[in-house]
């Protein structure tokens, strides 16, 4: 894909030179970006990668001259073609927006005004850019065609609520390329989509800089997509620009001690939980605007010499032409291990725990019937972790909830725990049964009270699930807050005080405090940062190890499920579609869903990537046979429009729900050449 | 500002330079224009304005508060209620509330003291159910809003009973919308509560009342005689435009 695109490396789209911003808090102006500089060729795409806080987005809004009213660029310049973006009139500015640069924010759906028809919203751009009244229908089809929308006469039709998020995305990424500007700037794109859909609008964004030349800021947390759409990355941390370089060298042979901890901190493919510990970066990020004497990354770096507690490092160049913010950068790459322990011996029992059997679940919705589940039938050993997965609107969550009592199965499924019969509903299930069966949710800022302290959320968990009074349930919560490795210090303060991974220790502190034998875990890190998502899956690896407790884990992130999980089940329209041990799930072959979810992942090349045919069809409108006839690839005919295959097991604790037999599944999906 | 008058609703009898409710001796001095001893004049009984715009701020102070925090305290339960248990609880609920609304407040409360007779607890009541529909309405909204958020579904998983989700996880999160919605209420309470003395409803005539004193003296107005109501209004605005800025001030505090 690179070598399809002429980098002129002479004609600079945009430069920045040791830009600095500040914002008032209160009434204090705070450092928030320093000395950051880069500049991007024609052509080029240079990705800004790091965690959350890091500035990467103060950045992106700084070249637009976007900032909110309480930001400024104090130091440095930015320059749009050669324009100081700082000195440009309001005019001039609207018109270098027209036509030079474009923004495509994170979430679609609020870049989109609700109440207007898409259509209108294109038309918008174009009129801005003068184009004739007249040519403004063929021009905002031509552009929605250019994004791969398939129907793009019925699309400018819908209002924006009535669009998927990778159509919105689509629609939104259209209008930015309309004015074909020189410079393209994403922010987080693809974040809040589907793991398939994300690889389409990655390949759409490759294609259109393919086709027109242009320049591209690429900005998200996400290494893997950076690597996938970058030439040059870098490496922002607290607002400094810690290591600069091509994407080959910054991801196969960093040399910043920063960079080495988040590749570290990823699950990769081949290291499961039984294995070894994922390695993750200690400490946090330094407060807004903190005055640090020496390299800011000191207090969390493994190899921390004296030198870096004194004198900041300058951004140094290293052979390679590339940069990093570092005293010693040869020793990056011999980084020891910040997680050195062996990780946690465990004993799965033979013994099923939780069983399910024939549980559907139908809503209601205007009047008529949503499937959520068709008869699922899963069981959950003792000890076990299970992983779920599949598209969003698969059915992962209301199984989820089916099992915690939230939701009420439909008549006829039945849920035993432990040999017992569970009471559908959680108000009539006895005390030992809500007790053994509990959750973390995916987002500990809606999970926690944001009124309660620390003390008080784990507290009353601790009373109401193990019947404690008052003091003796006090000591079991210090007791559970140092065994989520949190200091006591914490215990007074609310949730907002705590940086998100604490957050989410407490959430997992909450849902120990009865020595629950199952715990449900809905997307436990995908809100959090990669460092701080590895600590949290340590410390889900420890816990189940010490408290024997079951897993029902949900993700989207199939390497995180590769390295936790023992079982996976594939969900697909309220249907398991594939169940079987891990390795299995992941070894092949695979079902064909399961195939293209796989081919999805960002670290995977584009050659090999089965594309799915439009989108997850509505629970409320199955399509008759198999639910993944509209969109499977592997289609065999007419048998698969009619008739509903039944989830066989066709190997001992393997089962797969399609007509065509395992051995040709085999068989074909030997001649796609896999990485796995 | 409104610091003030509520300084003067408690201490205002006391630091009156006259009896507000006495009539001094010369009963010559009726309808006196504004002089040293008598700052904003006197009026048709020859009593000291000033004394008499100082008592008012209790009488309009207490009866408005009151009526507030009982609409308050009545509207957040029902709105905690209708808000949390959803489904056919908010749809009756609502329906009635709705129909409550239907009806002009002020129609209401004449209604209702005629009735009732002059007092002020009547008026107290009435003005309180009154606003229960309203700031029911609001507390709804904002529950619903929380009972999306999972901690709600975590006091569930516990097996909590809905009193102890309703008062203990929710209620401290709304209290930002309830504040705001007191202070916003309270402004229009006094005014309501000043507009039914103003028309003759629910105050004993003796009693000091910036209402009832325009009500007395806005026929002289013709006469050049302007003290005895610019005054009192005038009491009236800086009260409410004070409210209203609390009011504001405690909304952006919580944004």
């Amino acid at each position: 894909m690179n070598s399809e695109v002429a980098v002129t490396p002479n004609e600079r789209v945009l430069m920045v030179d040791n830009l600095g911003i500040e914002y008032r808090i209160g009434t204090e102006w705070k450092k928030a970006v320093r000395d950051v500089s880069f500049s991007i060729g024609r052509g080029e795409s240079l990705g800004l990668v790091g965690e959350s806080g890091c500035g990467k987005t103060t950045v992106a809004m700084a070249i637009m001259h976007y900032l909110p009213r309480n930001g400024r660029v104090s130091d440095g310049s930015i320059r749009l073609g050669g324009r100081e973006v700082e000195e440009l009139s309001p005019s001039e500015l609207r018109q270098v927006r027209i036509n030079q640069v474009s923004m495509v924010y994170q979430d679609p759906a609020k870049s989109l005004n609700p109440s207007i028809r898409v259509g209108r919203q294109v038309e918008d751009v174009f009129e801005l850019m003068k184009v004739p009244k007249d040519e403004w229908d063929d021009r905002v089809i031509d552009i929605l065609e250019r994004v791969q929308i398939a129907d793009p006469g019925r699309v400018v039709r819908r209002y924006p609520h009535q669009l998927s998020g990778g159509m919105l995305q689509r629609v939104v990424i259209a209008m930015a390329i309309a004015s074909e500007p020189e410079l393209l700037v994403l922010d987080e794109p693809t974040t809040g989509l589907d793991a398939t859909v994300e690889a389409e609008v990655l390949d759409l964004i490759s294609n259109l800089r393919a086709e027109m030349g242009t320049s591209l800021l690429f900005i998200s947390h996400n290494l893997a997509v950076i690597r996938k759409m970058c030439d040059k990355v870098g490496v922002l941390y607290a607002g400094r620009l810690f290591a600069e370089g091509s994407a080959e060298s910054i991801f196969t042979d960093p040399r910043h001690p920063y960079t080495v901890g988040l590749l570290r901190s990823l699950p990769t493919d081949d290291v499961s939980r039984d294995e070894a510990k994922l390695d993750t970066i200690p400490g946090t990020l330094p407060p807004l605007g903190a005055e640090i004497v020496g390299c800011v990354y000191a207090d969390r770096c493994p190899i921390v010499q004296d030198i870096c507690r004194k004198e900041e490092p300058e951004l140094n160049p290293l052979e390679g032409n590339r940069t990093s913010r570092c005293h010693f950068p040869e020793r990056a790459p011999d980084l020891p291990r910040t997680v050195a322990e062996d990780p946690p011996q465990r004993q799965i029992s033979d013994s099923t725990l939780l069983k399910i059997t024939d549980t559907s679940k139908t809503f209601e919705q205007e009047g008529r019937p949503v499937f959520a589940l068709s008869d699922v039938d899963l069981s959950i050993k003792v000890g076990e972790t299970v992983a779920l997965v599949g598209e969003s609107g698969s059915g992962k969550s209301t199984l989820a909830k089916v099992i915690l009592g939230i939701h009420v199965p439909d008549e006829g499924g039945v849920i035993e725990l432990g040999g017992d019969v569970l009471e559908d509903s959680v108000q009539s299930r006895s005390g030992d049964s809500i007790r053994s069966v509990q959750m973390v949710f995916q987002n500990p800022d809606s999970a926690l009270n944001r009124r309660h302290s620390v003390r008080r959320i784990v507290g009353r968990a601790v009373q109401r699930l193990r019947g404690l009074g008052r003091k003796r349930a006090h000591e079991h919560t210090r007791d559970l807050l140092t065994e989520v490795r949190m200091g006591h210090q914490h215990l007074s303060a609310k949730p907002s005080h705590l940086s998100g991974g604490l957050k989410q220790r407490v959430a997992i502190a909450r849902a120990f405090a009865g020595s629950p034998a199952l715990v449900v875990l809905d997307e436990p890190t995908s809100a959090l940062d990669v460092s701080v998502q590895a600590a949290i899956i340590n410390l889900l690896s420890d816990l189940q190890a010490e408290e024997n407790v079951a897993y029902l884990f949900i993700s989207h992130d199939l390497n995180v499920v590769r390295y936790l999980a023992d079982r996976v089940a594939v969900m697909y329209l309220g249907r398991l579609m594939e169940v079987g041990t891990a390795e299995r799930i992941f070894g092949g072959p695979h079902h064909p869903y399961t195939e293209a979810l796989l081919s999805a992942a960002p670290d995977r090349d584009e050659g090999t990537r089965i594309r799915l045919e439009g989108e997850i069809p509505s629970a409320s409108d199955p399509p008759p046979g198999c639910p993944f006839q509209t969109r499977c690839h592997r289609k065999i005919g007419e048998i698969c429009e009619t008739v509903e295959p039944p989830l066989a097991e066709v190997e001992s604790g393997y089962s797969i729900r399609c007509h065509i037999p395992i051995e040709e599944l085999a068989r074909l999906q030997q001649t796609t050449p896999e990485k796995s | 500002m409104t610091l003030m008058w509520v300084f003067l609703a408690v201490f205002g009898e006391a630091i009156a330079p006259f009896d507000p409710l006495g009539v001094p001796e010369d009963v010559l001095n009726r309808l006196d224009s504004p002089s040293a001893d008598h700052w904003f004049g006197t009026d048709q009984l020859g009593r000291d304005v000033f004394s008499r715009v100082l008592a008012g701020a209790r009488q309009a102070l207490t009866v408005a508060l009151g009526a507030t925090v009982l609409g308050t305290v009545v509207g957040t339960l029902v709105g905690l209620i209708v808000g949390y248990f959803g489904g056919i609880v908010d749809d009756i609920i609502s329906r009635i509330l709705d129909a409550f609304l239907s009806i002009p407040l002020v129609i209401t409360g004449m209604i209702a003291l005629t009735a009732l007779g002059p007092n002020t607890v009547g008026v107290v009541i009435v003005i309180g159910l009154v606003f229960t529909p309203l700031i029911a309405k609001t507390v709804r909204a904002a529950v619903l809003a929380e009972r999306q958020l999972d901690y709600v579904s975590a006091a569930q998983l516990r097996r909590e009973n809905p009193l102890h989700i309703m008062v203990v996880e929710i209620l401290p999160n709304v209290t930002n919308v309830i504040t705001v919605e007191f202070t916003v209420r309270l402004g229009y309470a006094i005014f309501t509560v000043l507009a039914l003395s103003f028309l003759g409803f629910g105050i004993e005539p003796s009693v000091p009342d910036w209402g009832l004193a325009i009500a007395n003296h806005y026929q002289f107005l013709t006469n050049d005689v302007w003290w005895p109501v610019l005054f009192p209004a005038a009491a009236i605005a800086s009260l409410v435009v004070g409210i209203n800025l609390l009011s504001d001030g405690i909304a952006q505090a919580y944004e």
